[in-house]
């Protein structure tokens, strides 16, 4: 709004708009309109000539600070004062501040302070080095954007326009349609954008400090009695929709959608989008169909029109009819995406074809790894490859894979992950409070990645992760400040997902340490000389990747259920040794399944669709984890810990009972110090060494502690599972009737 | 006899039953643990037993419920309610 014809002072009209306003020493201290301010933080002075002169320290543009007092440039002069100084660049506390002259539209009550002060639209254009804040788009000045010249773009009316509450004001130093969206009631003004072009870069601003919404929110009532809404791009769109009485929601921009406006679509039965036939088109609909709106979104195509503005200025009249065939004509979410999949699975597989058939995929996997110049890691590597593969389950294996600095860690997880494709994981490297919680990347059947999980230790992100491990999704209950005062929001991300961590820690946090594989990365000597020689190799294969890609696309799209028919004889020959083996036993069973998946190929499928595992499956899965698993229920002790302790004892027993430090422990080991000193960190947690020297800062003097224990098979050897198979049955699942030697009827 | 009354009495004797996955055997242990009149009863319910072990078996495996009655199972279970509907 305009008040330049007001009478008063222009720095009174300015005060009397502002919050928490104070007085201090010739000049005034005010809360920011712009943004979200509690302390006065903008600055406001009256200049010689009784201009206005402000300044956000909080660094608030001007024309942002303006609008947002719903004032326009010219009115921060003096209106009557002409001829000199309007140009000039105020400083104020050291800041420079640009005030803009107003711009002269034709008549003496609108021109303004300024010798040179033109007509509107005159053949002069200022000179914009004396307008650092004009923007040049396309080599020339930025373009008026008027209601008339807004409502001949869209083939509306004006007065339709301003009965939605659009009007023309100035934005910096030029005319644009200011467009207010409005709250689910219609009253309150939730956010302001600007449309200030109908052809440059960019279109449309957003009022500094607004939060993007849904443009259309008070309509949504009346999209749910109707029973659909139709989603577009931009707010031209939406006016075109309303003007022939349709529910429209606009969308702020292609990219605009955010999740969490789900909610407020909701009770609408079904969501209708235009596509634009371009990239932009394309994005808007990625966005949509990632979000929960997918159940009752159907796509709509304009065939061989842009969108509904061109519709609406091509044939008015047939306008609405069009439409509502276009809509009957959508497709849902479900057929597109089921479709599509179809289309990548079969793309995929004729780039995977041949790795598909193979009957070990996994130790072809190494074997290429290997002779790209990963060097040792067999286990862990074959590991880390299917845990990523298990993401497709309703319970990945989490894992974390620890070792020293500079041990590889995060080199062989980057390496690993090369084999798969980018939808496969959402790498983490610096995990911000937050980001976890509001990054919009989707983490559904995918694993997070986070290296060096130092992020780990704070309770926050300790919170997350198990909340996602435990419960296969993350749920995050926070205080957003919103137009109505702070309100309490609940984020949600879809799981299930997976993680994978690299760490220098020994141990993480319990709750999150018991629900993940923990790996260790080699720190033998040998392994370090392996490593050296991989990297002075110069005739490393580049590995071909694209199929080992192809066949993790192809394994996305396709079957991910999987019955393990022998999953009762193994249950009933582990030993029930602790607690903790519940949750590695669900980690075995989904690495079997993982492997079920990937040789899904030369595997049965039951009459329910779903992969039969194999004991081959098992058989390889026993190979890598059987002593991860035994160590992490304290049924073995690894072989590092048993060689550390082993260690100590000659050591001692040498120095006939004196206690031994970490040099000679090391030397003993043929490991570094480093290395040595995790190992017996570990050996220490777990009692089988003491350190007598309880001074801090001082060297460890090194004894044996308790006896280790003898080892108990956890994992049962495959043959005997085959055994038990073919022998007797279990309860309602298998296709084997009871051993004869079994007291058993039968009926 | 109802099926839920017979396999009331088959659990208050004892009895284990298994069956196979794809052939329609029922077994049941220890063999001799069964009068005469309630292995007729299964003999008349085996097929609608098996049916119930298989999908109590698919419900522990999977966590997914697979039929009406395991949700009335799982609410007597939860609220405590006894055969007739009343809390126990």
């Amino acid at each position: 709004m305009s008040i330049h014809d007001s009478t008063g002072r222009p720095i009174d009209r300015v005060l009397e708009r502002l919050d928490n306003v104070r007085q201090h020493n010739g000049y005034f201290m005010a809360c920011c309109p712009a943004h979200d301010d509690h302390e006065p933080s903008l600055s406001v002075d009256e200049g010689d000539d009784g201009r206005v002169l402000l300044h956000c320290f909080a660094g608030c543009a001007f024309e942002n600070i303006v609008a947002a007092i719903d004032l326009e440039p010219k009115d921060l002069f003096v209106e009557a004062k002409l001829g000199g100084g309007g140009r000039s660049n105020p400083s104020k506390n050291g800041a420079t501040v640009q005030h803009p002259p107003d711009k002269p539209h034709g008549d003496a009550e609108n021109t303004v302070a300024g010798a040179d002060a033109t007509p509107d639209n005159s053949a002069t254009p200022p000179d914009p080095s004396e307008y650092p804040h004009l923007r040049v788009v396309g080599g020339s000045e930025a373009q008026d954007c008027t209601l008339d010249a807004y409502a001949e773009y869209t083939g509306l009316s004006v007065d339709f326009l301003k009965g939605l509450g659009l009007k023309e004001i100035h934005y910096i130093d030029q005319k644009a349609v200011k467009m207010p969206y409005f709250d689910a009631t219609g009253s309150e003004e939730i956010c302001v954008r600007f449309r200030v072009s109908l052809a440059g870069t960019p279109k449309v601003k957003t009022r500094k400090g607004d939060k993007h919404k849904l443009y259309g929110l008070w309509r949504i009532e009346e999209a749910r009695k109707a029973g659909y809404a139709i989603l577009v791009e931009g707010e031209s769109d939406a006016h075109v929709g309303w003007h022939h009485g349709l529910s429209v929601i606009g969308v702020p921009g292609a990219t605009g959608f955010q999740s969490d406006w789900v909610a407020e679509l909701d009770g609408v039965e079904k969501i209708y989008a235009v596509v634009e036939p371009d990239e932009g088109g394309e994005t808007f609909w990625q966005r949509l169909a990632a979000s929960d709106l997918r159940e009752r979104l159907y796509r709509v195509d304009l065939d061989g029109v842009k969108d509904l503005r061109d519709l609406h200025q091509q044939i008015a009249s047939g306008f609405k009819q069009r439409l509502r065939d276009a809509c009957r004509r959508g497709r849902h979410w479900l057929d597109i995406a089921e479709g599509e999949a179809h289309e990548r699975a079969r793309e995929a597989w004729s780039r995977c074809e041949d790795l598909a058939r193979s009957e070990n995929i996994l130790e072809r996997f190494y074997e290429t790894l290997k002779a790209s110049g990963v060097a040792g890691e067999r286990h862990t590597a074959m590991i880390l490859y299917l845990a990523l593969t298990s993401r497709r389950l309703d319970r990945p294996v989490s894992v974390a894979v620890k070792g020293p600095s500079s041990g590889g860690k995060s080199y062989l997880v980057e390496r690993v992950l090369d084999y798969f494709p980018q939808s496969a994981c959402y790498a983490l490297t610096a995990m911000s409070e937050k980001t976890l919680a509001y990054s919009e990347e989707p983490i559904k059947h995918r694993f997070l990645v986070l290296y060096e999980a130092h992020g780990m230790n704070g309770d926050f992100q300790t919170y997350l992760i198990r909340s996602l491990l435990s419960e296969g999704r993350l749920r995050y209950e926070t205080i957003e400040k919103t137009s109505k005062g702070l309100r309490p929001r609940l984020i949600e991300r879809e799981g299930p997902t997976g993680l994978i961590v690299t760490t220098t820690m020994e141990k993480l946090h319990p709750e999150n340490e018991t629900r993940m594989l923990s790996l260790s990365v080699t720190d033998t000597r040998e392994q370090t000389g392996q490593v050296l020689l991989a990297l002075a190799e110069e005739e490393l294969a580049e590995p071909d990747l694209e199929p080992w890609v192809a066949l993790q696309e192809w394994i996305e799209a396709g079957a991910r259920r999987v019955t393990i028919p022998f999953a009762k004889v193994l249950a009933e020959k582990v030993p029930p040794v602790a607690v903790r083996l519940r949750r590695d036993f669900n980690a075995v069973l989904s690495l079997i399944r993982a492997s079920a998946i990937l040789h899904q190929v030369s595997r049965d499928h039951d009459d329910r669709g779903r992969i039969v595992a194999e004991v081959e499956d098992y058989r390889m899965v026993r190979e890598l984890v059987a002593n991860l698993v035994a160590e992490g229920v304290d049924a073995t002790v690894s072989a590092t810990v048993r060689a550390t302790v082993q260690a100590v004892r000659k050591l001692v027993d040498d120095q006939e009972g004196d206690p031994v430090s970490l040099g000679p422990i090391a030397e003993e080991l043929e490991l570094d110090k480093s290395a040595a000193s995790r190992r017996l960190r570990t050996a220490i947690g777990k009692g089988f060494v003491k350190n007598l020297e309880d001074r801090k800062g001082k060297p460890g003097r090194y004894v044996p502690g308790d006896p280790m224990p003898d080892d108990v098979v956890v994992l049962p050897e495959p043959e005997e599972v085959l055994q038990a198979l073919q022998c007797c049955s279990v309860v309602g699942g298998d296709k084997h009737p009871p051993s004869p030697s079994e007291d058993w009827g039968e009926v | 006899m109802l099926l839920g009354e017979l396999l009331y009495r088959i659990s208050e004797q004892g009895v284990t039953l298994r069956c196979g996955d794809t052939d329609e055997r029922l077994h049941y242990q220890p063999k001799d643990a069964l009068d005469p009149d309630l292995l007729e009863e299964m003999r008349v319910h085996k097929m609608e037993i098996i049916q119930i072990l298989r999908e109590d078996e698919e419900m522990l495996r999977t966590g997914i419920i697979q039929s009406e009655r395991q949700v009335v199972d799982l609410a007597r279970e939860y609220f405590g309610f006894d055969d007739k509907g009343g809390v126990a």
